[in-house]
């Protein structure tokens, strides 16, 4: 099964999530804030994940930054409640990280999973960890 | 006399009976017409004797009545009659009564007897008459002269004509009563001397001058004749005329000196004061006037008097015998209309003032001249010329110039003026009127001029009492903001009230700007502020709020992927782990409205994140650029967005429009958020899509043009279509914020003024559009090719 981290701090937003991605057939991962993100990865293998920005503690660019030193393959898709967001520099040039920012709330669920699975496939992850 | 008058009945009577006593025979005398006026027989008298009639005819020198006649007649008896005669003139008749051989005798006697009587009679009456008539004659002789010398006397008087007598050895005076009354002097006590004569005339300068004229006229023997003053009673100054003459005697020695003396001190006086008034008169006209001119009836002049030369430059001799057409350099002139008027008052002979013509000098320099005439006749009316003044009046002329031409710069400045210039006296009535006036009412200058303020310009009317407010205080009185209502539309205007305070000159200036448009833009700006805050805010805000919203609505859509999605094997364990049929479920949702329900969740989540993203749009500043588009592209992927949009959420078919598109083949690419310029031009036409679609069923269609502009700086694209359109009130007001003319709860108002902001402040370009109602509304849109702010 796909794993997917939900990293948000908004309880009812990361449970909606879970709870469509669970629905999908994938098994989500939650998180409250980076730091236990971070924690988790130490544990859990997932192939992507979706990122709030701010959050208590570091924030969502900050743990991209972590994160991707790690040895995990993951994939990011930033999904934000602040509408003026945009990708740092320092992260633009990142292959992990989704191009497209996702603003909060996500009217249609199924375009950012559909995403996602575009951007897993490009690199065959998807396959070869399904 | 007449000489019947002699047969006086009293003597004749006494004749007929003494002859009758003394002879026994009847005796009667016959007057004209052989009437018997004595008779001894008195009761005859009266009767008419025919043969004495005859006899008096001059027919028969003598009648006989025989006794047989007698008989026959009333009147005569038997007899003689004979004619009684005077100077040869029949004037009467005898008649003796006898038998006729008596009768022929004593008729005889008789008849000489009474021609006597009557002769002797007639000389004596013709004597008497004659001394009657000399005596009258005296009389009337005296009558007249009594009358001349009343003549005489009344004549004296009326002329104040006296006659004095100057007895040179005695000194003495005779004076008529005239002279006492010349010199208002009673006779009674004034004694006239030639001493008390010259106290009379006090002036010695006077006095010396008689002593003369009465040395001239007694050495020359001449008549001559003086004025001379004299003092009055009451100390008034009178004036006398004299005239004087020796009287000599036989051997031409002189014994008198004999004059009349007439009263002129009203002649005298009137004389004074006309050649006062003369002189006046010749003051006036020489101060009024630099010359004085005449001309002959052929309209030379004959006559130059005064500055002519020196204004002119001509002298009087090269004038006079001209006319002016031969002393006028520029003949050209009397071609013009103020000449051929002035030669038409000539020849109707009307006088003529302040006639004025520019005079070119034989230096080359040129005076301005005025001329005012007079024609003149003679007795009989007949045309002799003209007369009258001219002057030279080149200051003044220039003076006038420079007034006028101060005058219309200071109108010119007042009619430059944007706002409305009315100025009124302390009454309220109209005595400046500005152009900006005359277009803001339609009222002419001439029309508004000397009427009332609350007339012409009635919604003044409730501000006289500021105007006379500000008059009295000599204080500027300032009303703003004034708001009004035209056309149904609110208008916005600043009054100002200045009193006048120079010269004395009551009255005030008001001026009326139209603050329409900055009120508008305040208010717009005002709103843009908030805006601009409340993007603030919102950009705050947009992360707590979008963050719940994420919340709700993706809570709404997992919930309805559970309830809803028979496929999700996750749904199919749920349901037969409990015994539940999706079957069922499914038709117990939609017998309870459920998905419906969570559609709804949906589109208000969505309307809410639109709201705060519309929000969010005022708090980005304009940062210039942004990467190059092609215009084309964008306006061709927001068509298929609209199209796309439509089919979603109006239940209105995009599709049914036809889109005519009018691409200009030279338009660079243009500097621009993409995303934002697409915003707007969705918002452009979703807003023409839903003006057409409540236009009605007709067919729809949008115009999309670009277009360079003609500078080549700006890129231009046109949205038009064939809607309803708007009125002007909606037109000016359709990018404020909040403006909207969707009923409430359609629309946030917000739509347009976005698209605005995002033109005019993000992108500093333009965003207009063209518009009358029922002809459709054309949007369009500018924006800069170079980007602004050297980015």
């Amino acid at each position: 099964m796909r794993t997917i981290l939900i990293l948000d701090d908004d309880s009812a937003v990361r449970r909606s999530f879970c709870d469509f991605f669970e629905d999908r057939l994938w098994a989500p991962v939650p998180a409250e804030s980076g730091e236990e993100a971070l924690a988790l990865l130490q544990n859990v293998r997932p192939l992507a994940a979706i990122v709030d920005v701010r959050l208590p503690g570091i924030d969502g660019n900050e743990f991209i930054c972590q994160a991707s030193r790690l040895l995990t393959p993951l994939k990011f898709l930033v999904c934000t409640g602040s509408p003026e967001y945009r990708i740092p520099d320092d992260l633009q040039q990142m292959p992990n990280l989704c191009p497209r920012v996702f603003n909060k709330p996500v009217v249609d669920l199924q375009e950012l999973e559909q995403e996602l699975i575009r951007m897993l496939d490009t690199q065959g992850i998807c396959s070869e960890c399904d | 006399m007449k000489h019947t008058e002699l047969l006086e009945f009293a003597k004749l009577q006494n004749i007929c009976i003494t002859i009758a006593d003394k002879t026994g025979c009847n005796v009667a005398i016959m007057g004209p017409g052989g009437q018997i006026i004595a008779s001894s027989k008195p009761e005859r008298i009266g009767a008419i004797h025919p043969g004495a009639a005859l006899i008096l005819d001059g027919q028969i020198d003598c009648f006989d009545v025989t006794e047989e006649m007698a008989r026959e007649s009333d009147v005569m008896l038997e007899g003689r009659s004979l004619p009684l005669e005077l100077e040869g003139k029949r004037i009467g008749s005898i008649g003796v009564a006898a038998p006729l051989a008596e009768s022929r005798r004593y008729s005889a006697i008789v008849q000489t007897c009474v021609t006597v009587m009557l002769e002797s009679e007639f000389a004596h009456r013709n004597a008497q008459t004659r001394i009657n008539c000399s005596i009258e004659s005296s009389k009337r002789t005296e009558a007249i002269l009594r009358k001349s010398e009343k003549r005489l006397r009344e004549m004296s008087e009326l002329g104040r004509i006296g006659y004095w007598y100057w007895d040179l050895a005695s000194g003495n005076v005779e004076w008529s009563d005239q002279v006492y009354k010349i010199f208002q002097l009673d006779p009674k006590q004034f004694i006239p001397h030639i001493e008390s004569i010259m106290a009379l005339s006090p002036w010695p300068e006077d006095r010396h001058r008689d002593q003369e004229l009465i040395q001239s006229v007694l050495q020359d023997r001449e008549p001559g004749s003086f004025e001379q003053r004299f003092l009055l009673p009451d100390g008034s100054t009178g004036y006398y005329f004299s005239t004087c003459q020796g009287v000599y005697d036989d051997q031409g020695g002189l014994l008198a000196i004999e004059g009349t003396v007439q009263d002129i001190t009203e002649q005298k006086q009137s004389r004074l004061a006309l050649e006062l008034s003369e002189s006046r008169f010749r003051d006036f006209a020489s101060s009024a006037a630099d010359w004085f001119w005449e001309m002959g009836p052929d309209l030379r002049f004959t006559r130059l008097t005064g500055r002519v030369e020196e204004v002119m430059g001509l002298s009087p001799e090269q004038i006079i015998g001209r006319t002016r057409r031969e002393i006028y350099r520029d003949t050209q002139d009397f071609d013009a209309p103020h000449w051929q008027r002035h030669f038409h008052t000539l020849e109707n002979r009307l006088p003529f003032s302040n006639f004025e013509v520019r005079w070119v000098r034989l230096d080359g320099g040129f005076r301005f001249i005025s001329f005012s005439g007079k024609p003149f006749f003679d007795a009989q009316g007949n045309f002799l010329g003209y007369r009258g003044v001219g002057g030279d009046i080149t200051a003044r002329k220039q003076q006038e110039r420079e007034l006028v031409h101060l005058r219309n710069y200071l109108v010119n400045i007042i009619d430059s003026m944007p706002s409305i210039l009315i100025g009124v006296d302390n009454s309220g009535i109209i005595t400046q009127w500005n152009k900006e006036a005359q277009h803001s009412t339609g009222i002419h200058f001439e029309e508004a001029l000397g009427k009332p303020l609350s007339k012409v310009f009635p919604r003044l009317k409730q501000e006289l009492s500021h105007i006379n407010r500000a008059i009295r205080t000599r204080q500027k009185q300032m009303d703003r903001k004034r708001s009004r209502q035209e056309d149904g539309e609110v208008h916005y205007e600043d009054m100002t009230i200045y009193p006048l305070i120079s010269n004395g000159v009551e009255g005030a200036v008001i001026r009326l700007d139209d603050v329409t448009e900055q009120v508008r833009m305040q208010e717009m700006m005002i709103q843009t502020e908030k805006m601009l805050s409340v993007g603030g805010l919102a950009a705050g805000m947009a992360h707590e709020i979008n963050n719940p919203l994420a919340g709700m609505m993706q809570t709404a859509n997992v919930l309805k992927n559970r309830l809803t999605d028979t496929r999700m094997p996750a749904n199919l364990r749920a349901a037969e782990a409990l015994g539940l049929s999706m079957e069922v479920l499914g038709a117990y949702l939609q017998e309870r409205g459920i998905p419906r329900m969570l559609d709804d969740i949906q589109t208000s989540g969505i309307r809410l994140a639109e709201i705060v993203e519309n929000m969010l749009s005022f708090a980005r500043k304009g940062e210039g650029g942004g990467s190059l588009h092609d215009l084309r592209e964008l306006i061709d992927k927001t068509l298929v967005l609209a199209t796309t949009d439509y089919n979603l959420k109006k239940n209105y078919d995009f599709k049914t429009i036809e889109i005519v598109r009018d691409y200009a083949e030279d338009l660079p690419p243009v500097p621009c958020e993409s995303a934002e310029i697409q915003q707007v031009l969705l918002n452009l036409f979703r807003n023409g899509a839903e003006a057409m679609q409540s236009h009605g069923g007709r067919h729809h269609r949008f115009n999309v043009r670009t277009r360079l502009s003609k500078s080549r700086t700006m890129a231009r694209i046109e949205i038009e279509d064939n809607g309803p359109g708007m009125d002007e009130s909606v037109r000016k007001r359709i990018f404020e914020p909040f403006f909207t003319t969707k009923p409430v709860g359609v629309g946030t108002g917000l739509g347009l003024s976005v698209c605005y902001f995002i033109i005019t402040e993000i992108h500093k370009g333009e965003i207009s559009v063209v518009s009358k109602p029922g002809k459709g509304a054309c949007f369009v849109v500018s924006l800069p090719i170079v980007p602004s702010g050297g980015g």
